[in-house]
């Protein structure tokens, strides 16, 4: 330590006089202080303002489609592939497993339910899905209906393939009545057929209009949108005057567009002229003191 | 005999009031650095790590910016639009409404689209909203248009249904409108003016009260594409609204010569004064 200098000249050696710590312990304060801050402002600003749109990233982290799903009434929700086409949650299953010296908290806590069902997926893999929280019933209901699964020509959103989905009946609103019928009636029917076996509402559904099976109680098979509706969203044939008032709204845009072509410089003109001023004055300032110091 | 004195250098180094060495954290740890600077860059490294994390989260959710903006903007001109393109992206944008009519606020774009109907209009996070795309110039309506696919598609298959009509308004003595039949099958409804001409009559009369649709659906974008009126996009509406607001523009006042540069005039004096009294205003003596 002879002849040391502090590092940065001993800057944030400083301290305060009450409980003497040094500068630099109080700056690890401020930063775990910002960090929550940050954190809180971040939370509760943009990423809350995008509530209804969360499903976009949950389903990019679970590497899954998303949906939005909405009923008649056309209020939508984005969410996971999982919960818009899946009948059951196969995490809640009940798992047996084999006798062994190790503790069942320690297995229950590196078990990952997906392994019971998919033969695919390593040890490694199991691990990181199951603390990275990927969540594996879309391709578990995949393979026990046979790869059965309809996929229609969805669009994308930020690269997040996204169903759009009409649920008219609350099917997939796992509280609803209906869905807990639906998943009452399909488990007893795959318990009855292990070859043909239904995991998604879309395979319901048609199952249920070609009249294979009958629909679970309480469970609507269709509904009925009535013609007012249907002719209202599309027109046969559209009136000029129902666009009458845009067409003088564009028309009068366009008049002012070129009315206004010269306010666009009224700023610069100001500013640059008061700032060429303050300039010059201030040239003429130190030219002044120079001479006379 | 004088007293020689030597200097000797300090056991450690030269604190100034008021610094301190604490005994831990500013022991030097590699190179002569002290722990405080590693944890130091750590507490650092941790802050620019939770705005990151969030920075790329919020990112994620670029393509819906336009959710946020109508949200903040919120006036009757301002409307959260879907926008469904024939690429299958949907951007969730902010478009200007008037009069039954959707715009760009960029007047470079010239696509337009015609709001017909209440019903169309969507709700994402009880922000109201309209779904468009760009080969159509009508706001979209899922519903209606999986009721149509859907009763399309009954229709075409369901021969027994147009023969048990056909046998009706025969027994009923009503004529068959000509172009309904082709060698004793229904003529399929397979476009919009397939609809426009027959379909709507024959729907109405197969299913009276509306068209039942199942309860679950997955709606296809593109299926309905094929019951488009042809030549009807979004493009070519707009462009039919800026020859007709040109047509209309003859009939907007011109303003006169002094109304269009007297405010100019007066900006332009203003700044020549400014620039005159800063070069005759006195500096000292």
């Amino acid at each position: 330590m002879t002849g040391e200098v502090l590092f940065l000249g001993g800057i944030l050696n400083f301290t305060d006089p009450l409980l003497h710590w040094q500068l630099y312990i109080w700056s690890w304060i401020a930063a775990s202080i910002l960090m929550v801050i940050c954190w809180l402002a971040w939370r509760y600003g943009p990423w809350k303002a995008y509530q209804a749109l969360h499903g976009l990233y949950h389903a990019f982290k679970a590497s899954s489609n998303a949906a939005f799903t909405s009923g008649l009434n056309l209020y939508f929700e984005l969410i996971s592939e999982r919960d818009a086409k899946c009948i059951f949650n196969y995490a809640k299953s009940e798992f047996e497993f084999e006798p062994s010296r190790i503790p069942m908290f320690i297995r229950r806590l590196f078990f990952n339910y997906a392994t019971a069902f998919l033969d695919d997926i390593g040890w490694a893999k199991a691990l990181v899905y199951k603390f990275g929280k990927r969540n594996m019933d879309v391709e578990i209901a995949k393979k026990l209906q046979n790869y059965e699964w309809e996929e229609s020509p969805s669009v994308t959103i930020g690269g997040i393939r996204t169903d759009i989905i009409l649920d008219a009946d609350a099917w997939t609103i796992k509280n609803s009545p209906q869905h807990k019928a639906i998943e009452a009636y399909c488990y007893e029917w795959n318990e009855l057929h292990q070859e043909d076996q239904i995991h998604s509402y879309s395979k319901l559904q048609r199952l249920m209009h070609d009249g294979i099976i009958n629909s679970p109680i309480g469970v609507k098979t269709q509904v009925i949108i009535p013609w007012p509706r249907i002719d209202s969203a599309f027109p046969i044939a559209i009136e000029d005057n129902e666009q009458a008032g845009a067409y003088r709204q564009v028309a009068e845009d366009m008049a002012n567009a070129e009315q206004n072509q010269l306010s666009k410089y009224y700023i610069p003109i100001l500013f640059g002229s008061f700032g060429l001023a303050a300039l010059l004055y201030i040239g003429r300032l130190l030219t002044w003191s120079m001479a006379h110091h | 005999m004088p007293t020689e004195i030597v200097a000797q250098p300090l056991a450690g180094p030269v604190l100034q009031d008021w610094q301190h060495l604490n005994s831990f954290f500013d022991h030097p740890l590699i190179l002569g650095i002290p722990i405080w600077v590693f944890i130091s860059v750590i507490f650092l490294l941790a802050l620019i790590l939770v705005n990151l994390s969030w920075l790329f989260k919020i990112r994620k959710l670029a393509p819906v910016r336009g959710y946020r903006i109508a949200q903040k903007k919120a006036t009757q001109e301002d409307v959260q639009t879907w926008v469904l393109g024939k690429t299958q992206k949907l951007t969730i944008e902010c478009l200007r409404y008037i009069d039954s009519v959707l715009s760009y606020y960029n007047p470079a774009k010239i696509t337009r689209w015609h709001h017909p109907a209440r019903s169309s209009v969507i709700h994402i996070g009880g922000i109201p909203a309209m779904m468009v795309s760009d080969d159509y110039d009508q706001t979209r309506d899922i519903v209606s248009e999986i009721a149509i696919c859907h009763a399309c598609d009954e229709f075409n298959k369901d021969q027994k249904w147009w023969m048990g009509f056909r046998d009706e308004l025969k027994k009923n003595n009503i004529e068959l409108p000509d172009g309904m039949e082709e060698e004793g099958v229904a003529k399929p409804l397979n476009n919009f003016s397939d609809i426009r001409e027959r379909g709507r009559l024959l729907l109405g009369y197969k299913y009276p009260e509306g068209i039942p649709i199942p309860a679950y659906s997955i709606f296809s974008p593109s299926k309905f594409s094929k019951y488009f009126p042809k030549g009807r996009s979004a493009g070519f509406l707009g462009g039919v609204f800026i020859q007709k607001a040109r047509e209309l523009k003859t009939d907007v006042k011109e303003p006169g010569l002094w109304e269009k540069y007297l405010p100019i005039g007066i900006l332009f004096g203003l700044g020549v004064i400014a620039i005159l009294a800063a070069w005759m205003a006195p500096v000292g003596k």
